[in-house]
């Protein structure tokens, strides 16, 4: 494939695999990091 | 080394010992896959050759098959963990299933949705209910349980014990995703790549895929850590040892 050749199926693939590895990475992110913070919220209050 | 084994065992089971290692690992397992990932995607779409038959469209082969892989993978080392905590009632193995269950599910899905995708210019169709696809379809079901499961009991045992039941129970489909193809005529094709045998495909094809392959294994391992960090920050706020370590990042 040349680069930008526009496939609509390979592309498609392409951006959902890419979003949905993204969301894997963010959502344990912000649950560690609001656990995190909530303990250090507690120590300072 | 079979003390050494048992000692490492041991370890895994500690909650404090496995946060602070996985702090460790994570960054490394993270910037490592996402290189093979956009390494190995780079190559198979832009640089290796083009098929004869099915033209560019054949490239979903680099997000496909290592998806499906990687979820059968994930549903096996998730039984394993279910035995482990029904014989030993070990935590961890507890935690472990809570958090690769979603992410078996999502690369279930990737597989699923890329595989239509695929269909639809090769076969002529979305979806069609032969062995391979339905079996697929029940081992997201199966994953889509667990995570129901997770929620429905008010104690966490419980719910951990009911899980890793269910994971055993849909480990029977396994064998059948795998073997669909040969057991049965289905639309879809047998396997292109084999570890004993030859492989039918074009090495020039083969070597960006098994990069591929390698990559999302990789992902798998980091984003598992991630979640199993997630799931311990949970489960563990009230104890000192977290509230030590939070203060400390």
């Amino acid at each position: 494939m040349d680069f930008g050749e526009f496939n609509i199926h390979i592309w498609s693939v392409v951006s959902a695999t890419g979003i949905i590895c993204l969301v894997l990475i963010y959502l344990p992110l912000a649950k560690i990091k609001k656990n995190e913070s909530k303990i250090k919220n507690n120590e300072t209050t | 080394m079979f003390q050494t084994l048992k000692n490492f065992y041991h370890k895994l089971g500690s909650f404090p010992w496995f946060y602070k290692i996985s702090g460790k690992v994570i960054p490394f397992a993270g910037v490592l896959s996402i290189s093979l990932i956009v390494i190995s995607s780079i190559w198979g779409l832009f640089f290796s050759p083009t098929d004869a038959v099915q033209g560019d469209v054949y490239r979903i082969i680099y997000f496909h098959v290592p998806a499906v892989s990687v979820s059968q993978v994930i549903y096996y080392s998730m039984s394993i963990a279910a035995a482990v905590f029904l014989i030993w009632r070990m935590k961890m193995a507890g935690v472990y299933i809570k958090s690769l269950a979603p992410i078996g599910a999502a690369f279930t899905f990737i597989g699923l949705m890329s595989g239509a995708i695929w269909g639809q210019p090769t076969w002529g169709t979305w979806w069609v209910w032969d062995a391979r696809l339905t079996s697929t379809l029940v081992l997201f079901l199966f994953y889509l349980a667990i995570i129901g499961m997770q929620s429905t009991f008010a104690s966490r045992k419980s719910a951990d014990t009911a899980v890793s039941i269910i994971t055993l129970v849909g480990v029977v489909n396994l064998p059948i995703v795998k073997k669909s193809v040969d057991w049965w005529n289905t639309l879809h094709q047998p396997a292109s790549i084999s570890i004993t045998g030859e492989s039918s495909i074009s090495s020039e094809m083969l070597l960006p895929l098994l990069l591929s392959i390698l990559g999302i294994y990789l992902f798998v391992f980091f984003t598992g850590l991630l979640s199993m960090r997630a799931e311990i920050s949970t489960r563990e706020q009230n104890k000192d040892w977290f509230k030590k370590v939070s203060n400390y990042n």
